[in-house]
């Protein structure tokens, strides 16, 4: 098939995890997305929404480096970026208040208002039933993909970890391994396209590197 | 042809409502595009006020506003392959949906459309909705708003019974199908006092088919704003404002089914609807902003195995309550 | 007057908005082609004194032809407005059959020697119509509904490759089914 109405291709067919054929489209994520890891590209194989293959490229992600503060705030960004995308617009706004807050004061003392914060996360019941069971990781998996230790478990823990972090922000913080784009391009293979973008969200990605981990050397 | 066709048949002479002269459907669509202001108003304050702080508030209140006159400078974007026809459809079909929603909704003793199946009626119309909304995301061959398109009817499987079942039971229990005859029938007692499943699933469905607050998914940011995404200029705030409208609407036709219509103290009724409908609009707009969204996969579950048997059990209730009474 | 313009209008509109689903070169526009005919044909209905029967053939179509597009679209292909495609095949036995029913309609609407009206109306036209349809018949239509019910579930179990032992494992002990698309409230 090469018709191209309009000069742009059609989707072709392909066998779906029903065994049905489906439509195959493809769809560039990236590398300027809101709520999405800066430089990361990644190009998605769609099937109605669903991501059936996806290949990862990182576009001019140098050195995300920056002092304490901004790490911090970097974290900040990223859970902005899970409270966004879980439809929370609400919780999100006040997220970014305290980024920018934070950014301000130049990584001082933390604001109260992470504390509100955090209560109001853990208290919300229907985050939690939205985000419980989104793609689970074990500790197996989190080593084998080279991703930061603290990611295991499935999204909302991953989230409630995020809000610790940020309100523990006193304390020295780590600096974040960078991720192989290729271990997340293949943890999204499965998802649809908003559990995929919540996933990657909720791996408080810091900074990239392009092709995949050897496992002798990442323990992560 | 024997016999002259007659106009749609209205609920008769014992009809507990008065039929206004058409002329007076310009006054309902201004008390609506009211309703939506104040709606848009209250919901831009709130938003103010959660990412406030100094310097932080951008607009407040005033924000709809200046959105609106953004919004009507913009130029229209345009898409390769657009099915243009669908699109503008699609985007303007929401407000004028909302407006065929309240020509039902009896304010006080005066309706415009005083159809004996008016519950029906303003069934149908939300059904609408779903096409409507889908031909918005179909039209601008766009891959993100057609994702949003598909997620608005996932959560219309989930939603629509549940809201369907919720609407029946303020109808069995006045015994009519008719707004007028079902806002009389609750002399005395409203119908939320006794119904209160059927009111909760009722608002639930008002949020998901003004496509707001947990049922925004079809409108996420994670598609780049899903059905909205190439929407612009003018279409754009049509679209906006059908939404707001469609949640007036759905806020409105809340009085006469559960809240007992014009009834209350000292007031006259047309200014009881209008405080009532006031009052559900802003616990709506207030309401959800406290809600993550509902994930549509998993929704659908939700509004089969939790929803549903619960508005059923709650129609249960009513109809053994009306037999018993009757 | 205005009721017989409006009513004729709408006929018009059914008919031609009919016509148009095989006049299109998409799905999308076919299918909400037929959805206006629907909708205009339940308008008419109300003008019929049917006002239940044309509020719910409007509901029910819609709500259909929404469903429809889901479907066209999981296995029909063909993106939006993407690829013109035409809406009609097998052109020429489709155009004998169309004239042919039409001609025998037709001889039979003036063939027939209709009946003329004895009595006049009832005043609630809509539960004599449920009572003519399905008075003698309600038997029938209350054992049929479930059957039909089980039909679908019955195929729908038959039809899906997964069984409970896929999904709560062979002794069906596991406490949390494994799917690879969970469900909202963990069942």
């Amino acid at each position: 098939m090469d018709m191209a109405p309009g000069g742009l291709p059609l989707a072709e067919g392909g066998g779906d995890r029903d065994g049905l054929e489906m439509d195959v489209l493809e769809v560039r994520l990236g590398p300027v997305l809101p709520h999405w890891p800066a430089g990361l590209v990644l190009h998605c194989s769609l099937q109605g929404d669903l991501v059936t293959q996806a290949r990862a490229e990182v576009f001019g992600a140098g050195d995300q480096g920056g002092d304490e503060a901004d790490a911090r705030a970097r974290g900040l960004d990223n859970l902005v970026s899970v409270l966004a995308l879980a439809g929370w617009d609400d919780a999100a706004a006040q997220a970014r208040r305290i980024r920018d807050a934070a950014l301000e004061t130049g990584g001082g003392p933390s604001d109260p208002g992470v504390g509100r914060l955090r209560r109001r996360v853990r208290r919300s019941w229907a985050l939690r039933w939205s985000l419980r069971g989104l793609r689970p990781l074990t500790e197996e998996e989190v080593r084998h993909h080279g991703l930061p230790v603290d990611v295991v478990g499935d999204t909302y823990d991953r989230l409630l970890r995020m809000v610790d972090r940020a309100a523990g922000g006193e304390r020295r913080h780590d600096v974040r391994p960078a991720v192989w784009t290729d271990h997340l391009a293949q943890l999204v293979v499965g998802l649809d396209l908003a559990a995929a973008r919540l996933v990657l969200a909720s791996l408080d990605v810091h900074g990239l590197r392009a092709g995949q981990a050897e496992h002798e050397v990442s323990h992560g | 042809m024997v016999d002259p066709i007659a106009m749609p048949n209205v609920a008769g002479s014992d009809s507990p409502v008065v039929t206004v002269a058409p002329g007076w459907a310009f006054a309902a669509v201004t008390v609506l595009g009211a309703l939506v202001v104040v709606a848009a108003v209250l919901d831009g304050a709130l938003s103010a006020r959660s990412s406030g702080g100094p310097g932080g508030a951008p607009g407040g209140a005033a924000r709809p506003f200046g959105e609106a006159a953004r919004l009507m400078r913009q130029r229209r974007r345009t898409t390769v392959q657009a099915d243009s026809l669908l699109w503008r459809i699609g985007g303007a079909g929401l407000l004028v949906t909302a407006a065929l929603m309240v020509a039902v909704v009896p304010l006080g003793r005066w309706t415009i459309f005083d159809l004996d199946v008016g519950v029906m009626w303003f069934n149908a119309m939300d059904v609408m909705v779903w096409a409507l909304v889908w031909l918005t995301g179909w039209g601008a061959n766009s891959a993100h708003s057609l994702v949003g398109g598909y997620r608005f009817l996932a959560h219309g499987l989930g939603y629509e019974l549940p809201l369907m079942f919720a609407l029946v039971a303020p109808a069995i229990a006045a015994e009519s199908l008719n707004v007028g005859r079902v806002a009389a029938a609750q002399d005395g007692l409203w119908f939320v006092v006794w119904m209160p499943v059927a009111f909760l699933v009722y608002l639930l469905g008002v949020a998901a088919f003004s496509v707001g607050g947990p049922f925004a998914p079809a409108l996420g940011s994670d598609v780049a704003g899903g059905v909205r995404a190439e929407l612009s200029g003018v279409d754009r705030l049509v679209f906006e404002t059908g939404r707001y409208a469609l949640l007036a609407a759905g806020a409105a036709f809340a009085v006469p089914m559960f809240l007992g219509g014009g009834a209350g103290p000292l007031l006259p009724d047309w200014a009881w609807v209008l405080v009532k409908t006031v009052t559900v609009l802003s616990l709506l707009v207030w309401l959800r902003r406290r809600l993550p969204a509902f994930r549509p996969d998993t929704f659908m579950e939700v509004g089969w195995l939790v929803l549903l048997p619960a508005v059923l059990v709650q129609d249960l209730l009513v109809a053994v309550v009306a037999v018993w009474r009757s | 007057m205005l009721a017989d313009i409006a009513f004729w209008g709408l006929g018009l509109v059914a008919v031609l908005s009919g016509a148009a689903v095989f006049y299109v070169d998409s799905m999308a526009r076919a299918t909400y082609a037929l959805a206006l005919s629907f909708v205009a044909v339940g308008l008419q209905v109300l003008f019929l004194q049917q006002n239940y029967v044309g509020v719910v053939t409007i509901l029910m179509m819609v709500m259909e032809m929404a469903v429809m597009a889901v479907y066209m679209v999981m296995f029909m292909g063909m993106n939006p407005a993407l690829m013109p495609m035409s809406m009609v095949h097998s052109n020429r036995t489709a155009a004998a059959a169309a004239v042919l029913t039409f001609l025998v309609l037709a001889a039979g609407v003036l063939l027939v020697d209709w009946p003329t009206r004895r009595g006049s109306p009832p005043p609630d036209v809509t539960v004599a119509l449920g009572e003519a349809l399905m008075g003698p018949k309600m038997l029938v239509m209350a054992v049929i509904s479930p059957v039909m019910v089980a039909t679908i579930v019955a195929g729908v179990v038959l039809a899906a490759h997964r069984t409970r032992y896929d999904r709560f494992g062979d002794d069906l002990r596991r406490p949390t089914p494994d799917d690879p698309q969970p469900g909202g409230v963990g069942r």
